[in-house]
């Protein structure tokens, strides 16, 4: 299906619009014609991989299999979001008709690369991909041109790009062991095929440089300082792109790789991933409960939620489809939660947590979505979250690991106690302001419609999904 | 030229490159430490020059070559010309410990980059087993650069030399694939384009570089 | 036998009537690479006849360390003579007497007299640089000690001829990381013990940023030319030792007739010029060092000769 190979040069060909002059009315409309036809493809795609596995555009360079297919999906549907929601936002960020255009620029640069990463079979291309990803959001996250927002985008830049060198010897060093044990393609699957025939040092130090190189990506503790101030200085849409796909993408190429290092002797990889995951997820916990930024707040969810997906990782085969699962539903609920963030801005003009009470009074919308997305991204049933945290929980009773399934559950619970308590002392009580701004339409139908899914992914999953869903944990699952 | 005589020139350029990368890290002086690293690039372009001559392979020659033009040549223009006043501003470089301790940490790093990667390069090509230890070892010398300096082009040189590391274990290693080294190459050039406009943005808002000091965003404080 | 005697003479005279020569170049390099005329090559044989024309005198203060300590000072670079190879490639009668860390340890006896003379004299400035000499020793032997090491890991002995025989044998070797960053941390250690720019200014007659040349202040007549010339012969040995036993072996008499050994002064001489030439660059084109910056300096050089021991022994 050669139309996939468009995916990427739609918003490409938009930022080069913007930087030739389009603007206003008519870049806004063709950031969001050229997501939804993006949407539309990977939609396609997903289709087709749910059937037959894999889709190769160009053998052994660009192709998908089910697992980059849904990564692909998450992404595009959270272009649409951020695309919409952007058309309001940004005209009240700055009136500046040549920001504005910069902002499209970056942002639609930002999507193609996103859009990426999940079509790239070769591992040295997937690479290059994620750093694009870094390179083209660090002037998105210092947009706002503040002090804080120019900190945050520097924390951002020399972290995450210091990450990515560290993994690019990793990568040179599995391509060194593939070389050496019979040599063929660079892609993922030849890796994971020649992983056994590979020397176990070489193995286990390309995992270290990996995990160090990616986890700052990604976030993991002790290097997750940029991440809530990057995650919370960027525009609001950006933060949704960032949080909520971003750092999973990195994450999918951790989890393409991860079956390379399964099976080494003597090298318990799925404790070290517990370990790694438990840290981040309780040290996240923790520090979210003194946060006063409420984007910072659910900055520091990501982290945490990033902790679980990991600690996810390392119970193994048997959790492969909560995994899978429960990066669909962090997407979605993350990018709900920024955009309920994002109209309680916009209507209060603070993002403070304790300048705000009552918001259920002064604006009832956005005092309901900011209660809805808050109990949705920190597990409350009936939102999909809750559901997606409970099978990898059960998956880690099944696999036997007690002590860590019951450290996840103690910190999933200080997390939701610590989100609740901000949130509902911003939703509830007596109004301390009464500011009632008008929200712009499209950020309100953003919010709506992020909502939905999250919703619905909680009562019932659809067939196809659901198989899509079973088609890409066996990804993770395989064994050399 | 026999593989001997390029084993041993090879072993020469890797300990210059590792000797540079200690200089940058003693040096106190912007300027100095630019020197060094220009000389640690071209000392990674000559092993990459030499590698092509004996593997006697076209795609590392055009590598040494995009290494040439973007390492050594391009990246220093790149931050003499955007940063300016940024070198200007301050001849000497802070750091968050002194000289003689960050070499005792360097010291020991080297011996445990050279630990790391003893089983790896067992038995293996001279060339090999220069590069690796060496380009690991430098890699780590770099992140060690990047979190005592205070300033914000010292940084931008760490992660420069990061990427150094990795490109001078990468050659050695991944001789079929030259599309991994012109990325990365081009990459590095796209790197400190970004963050040198980014430390101009900086200069210009906040008026001084001294990145470490940025300290605004924290969780007493209100936003 | 009489060869023997007369080729270990020649050694001796060599080290004694070449160091003021040595001396005399390296001034006059260093003020032609600036731009300036400088003095006559042969000024320090001048200062030395000068000098040992003068009436001396001497402190009421002092005792017979002061005394004694211009002697030692100068026949302390003449016993390390015996010890290293200056003309001959092989060793001579005298040359198992001591390896190199004697040597060291010889050369160390001279620096602990002429510090403890600078402070007998009680002249304060004297003490104050003997206590800043002490500083740079104190700093100056663990990597003193490191690249004997590393030299005797490569080369299985620290005497200096079976270093120079096995180490610099063939170019490979010659071209050996380790034995190259040996060679950069031996010449900072020169620098450093001869109290030389970037360490010490030798040419400056300001006393409070004396390092070295502060303890030669309270000298006078015969006294202040024997410490000169001790001084002058210290570093021409320091050469010796570094061109002739690290570097290469090139120009060392292999033959055993008196006429190679005499064959063997112009090359040796030629060497020596050569890194003269080095050692005034290095010295015209660095600034001097802060105190406190000296041991940023000195700990480089420890660096570098701990990085060559690791790559002699993990490659």
């Amino acid at each position: 299906m050669s139309g996939l190979l468009l995916l990427p040069v739609l918003p490409i060909a938009v930022a080069a619009a913007a930087a030739l002059g389009l603007r206003g009315i008519w870049v806004r409309a063709a950031t969001l014609a050229a997501a939804l036809a993006c949407l539309a493809l990977a939609v396609a795609a997903a289709a087709i991989t749910e059937r037959t596995g894999k889709l190769d555009l160009v053998p052994d360079w660009f192709g998908l299999n089910s697992l980059g297919a849904l990564f692909l999906l998450l992404a595009a549907a959270l272009a649409v979001t951020a695309a919409l929601f952007s058309t309001g936002y940004v005209r009240h960020l700055t009136p500046d008709g040549a920001a504005e255009r910069r902002y499209y620029l970056n942002f639609n640069l930002f999507v193609a690369s996103l859009l990426l990463v999940p079509l790239m079979l070769e591992v040295a291309l997937a690479w290059v991909a994620v750093e694009l990803t870094t390179l083209l959001s660090i002037f998105l996250v210092g947009f706002a041109n503040t002090g804080e927002a120019l900190e945050a985008a520097w924390k951002y830049a020399v972290l995450t790009i210091m990450g990515a060198t560290v993994a690019a010897l990793g990568f040179f060093l599995l391509l060194w062991g593939l070389a050496q044990s019979g040599g063929g393609p660079q892609t993922f699957d030849a890796l994971v095929s020649a992983a056994p025939a590979m020397p176990s040092a070489l193995r286990k130090l390309a995992f270290a440089l990996i995990l160090v190189g990616f986890g700052t990506k990604i976030g993991l503790v002790p290097v997750h300082t940029w991440l809530p101030d990057a995650h919370s200085q960027a525009p609001t849409p950006v933060c949704a792109l960032l949080s909520g796909i971003e750092v999973s993408l990195i994450l999918y190429v951790v989890m393409r790789l991860l079956p390379v290092f399964t099976a080494i002797a003597d090298f318990p990889i799925g404790d070290w991933l517990i370990v790694v995951g438990l840290l981040s997820a309780g040290v996240a916990a923790f520090l979210l409960l003194q946060v006063h930024d409420l984007k910072r707040l659910f900055a520091y969810s990501t982290v945490e939620h990033m902790g679980i997906l990991l600690t996810a990782l390392g119970f193994g085969a048997g959790a492969a489809y909560g995994t899978v699962y429960h990066v669909l539903t962090h997407a979605l609920a993350k990018s709900l939660a920024f955009y309920a963030a994002g109209v309680v801005v916009l209507a209060l003009g603070t993002r403070d947590i304790g300048a705000v009470r009552g918001l259920l009074r002064t604006n009832p919308f956005c005092g309901a979505a900011l209660l809805a997305a808050g109990l949705a991204i920190a597990g409350a049933p009936p939102f999909a979250v809750f559901l997606s945290e409970i099978t990898i929980l059960r998956a880690g009773l099944a696999a036997e690991q007690y002590w860590a399934v019951g450290l996840l559950a103690f910190f999933i619970v200080v997390a939701f106690l610590g989100v609740m308590r901000h949130v509902n002392g911003m939703v509830f009580g007596e109004p301390k302001s009464d500011v009632r701004a008008v929200l712009p339409a499209s950020a309100v139908a953003t919010v709506v419609i992020a909502m939905v899914p999250v919703l619905v992914l909680g009562i019932s999953m659809p067939g196809p999904l659901a198989h899509l869903i079973e088609v890409a944990a066996a990804e993770i699952a395989r064994t050399p | 030229m026999s593989m001997a005589v390029v084993a041993s020139l090879n072993t020469l350029f890797g300990v210059l490159f590792l000797l540079a990368t200690f200089m940058m890290l003693a040096l106190r002086q912007t300027q100095a430490i630019l020197h060094a690293y220009v000389a640690q690039a071209l000392l990674l372009v000559g092993s990459t020059a030499l590698l092509a001559v004996a593997a006697a392979s076209p795609e590392l020659a055009i590598v040494a070559f995009i290494t040439l033009v973007a390492k050594p040549l391009l990246v220093p223009a790149l931050i003499v010309r955007l940063l300016a006043p940024a070198l200007r501003a301050k001849r000497e470089v802070q750091a968050t410990i002194n000289v003689p301790a960050t070499l005792a940490l360097a010291l020991a790093i080297s011996l445990l980059a050279y630990f790391l990667t003893r089983p790896l390069v067992a038995g293996v090509d001279p060339v090999v087993q220069v590069n690796v230890p060496i380009g690991l070892d430098v890699l780590l010398l770099g992140v060690v650069m990047l979190a005592i300096r205070r300033e914000a082009v010292p940084q931008l040189m760490s992660l420069m030399v990061i990427d150094n590391g990795a490109f001078f274990a990468g050659i050695a290693i991944t001789t079929s694939s030259a599309l991994v080294e012109f990325a990365a190459a081009l990459e590095g050039v796209m790197v400190v384009m970004i963050v040198a406009l980014l430390t101009r943005a900086i200069a210009r808002s906040l008026g001084r570089t001294e990145v470490s000091a940025l300290a605004m965003l924290r969780e007493g404080k209100a936003p | 036998m009489t060869f023997r005697i007369v080729a270990n003479l020649l050694q001796v005279l060599f080290v004694l009537l070449l160091a003021p020569l040595a001396k005399g170049v390296l001034n006059r390099l260093k003020e032609r690479l600036q731009s300036r005329r400088g003095p006559p090559v042969l000024q320090p044989y001048y200062d030395l006849w000068k000098l040992f024309h003068k009436d001396e005198v001497i402190s009421e203060r002092a005792s017979w360390v002061f005394r004694i300590t211009p002697c030692i000072v100068f026949a302390a670079p003449l016993v390390v003579t015996l010890l290293i190879p200056v003309l001959t490639a092989y060793p001579l009668f005298m040359a198992f007497m001591a390896d190199m860390v004697g040597a060291g340890f010889i050369l160390a006896l001279a620096g602990f007299f002429s510090s403890a003379a600078a402070i007998d004299s009680a002249n304060p400035y004297g003490a104050m640089g003997a206590s800043r000499t002490r500083m740079v020793g104190f700093l100056v032997e663990p990597t003193f000690m490191m690249i004997f090491f590393a030299v005797s890991f490569a080369a299985d002995s620290t005497i200096p001829y079976l270093v120079q025989q096995k180490w610099v044998a063939s170019a490979s070797a010659f071209f050996a990381p380790s034995h190259l960053l040996v060679i950069v941390a031996f010449v900072m250690i020169i620098l450093a013990e001869t109290g030389k720019i970037p360490v010490d200014n030798p040419s400056g007659d300001f006393e409070l940023a004396m390092i070295d040349e502060a303890k030669n202040l309270e000298y006078s007549g015969r006294g202040a030319a024997l410490m000169q010339w001790g001084g002058s012969m210290k570093l021409l040995v320091l050469m010796c030792v570094l061109l002739n036993v690290l570097v290469t072996p090139w120009g060392l008499a292999n033959g055993t007739g008196l006429l190679d050994v005499v064959l063997a002064i112009p090359p040796i001489a030629l060497k020596v010029l050569l890194f003269l030439v080095v050692l005034a660059a290095i010295e015209a084109s660095l600034a001097k060092l802060r105190l406190f910056r000296i041991p940023e300096f000195l700990g480089a050089a420890f660096v570098t000769v701990f990085v060559a021991l690791i790559v002699q022994v993990f490659a």
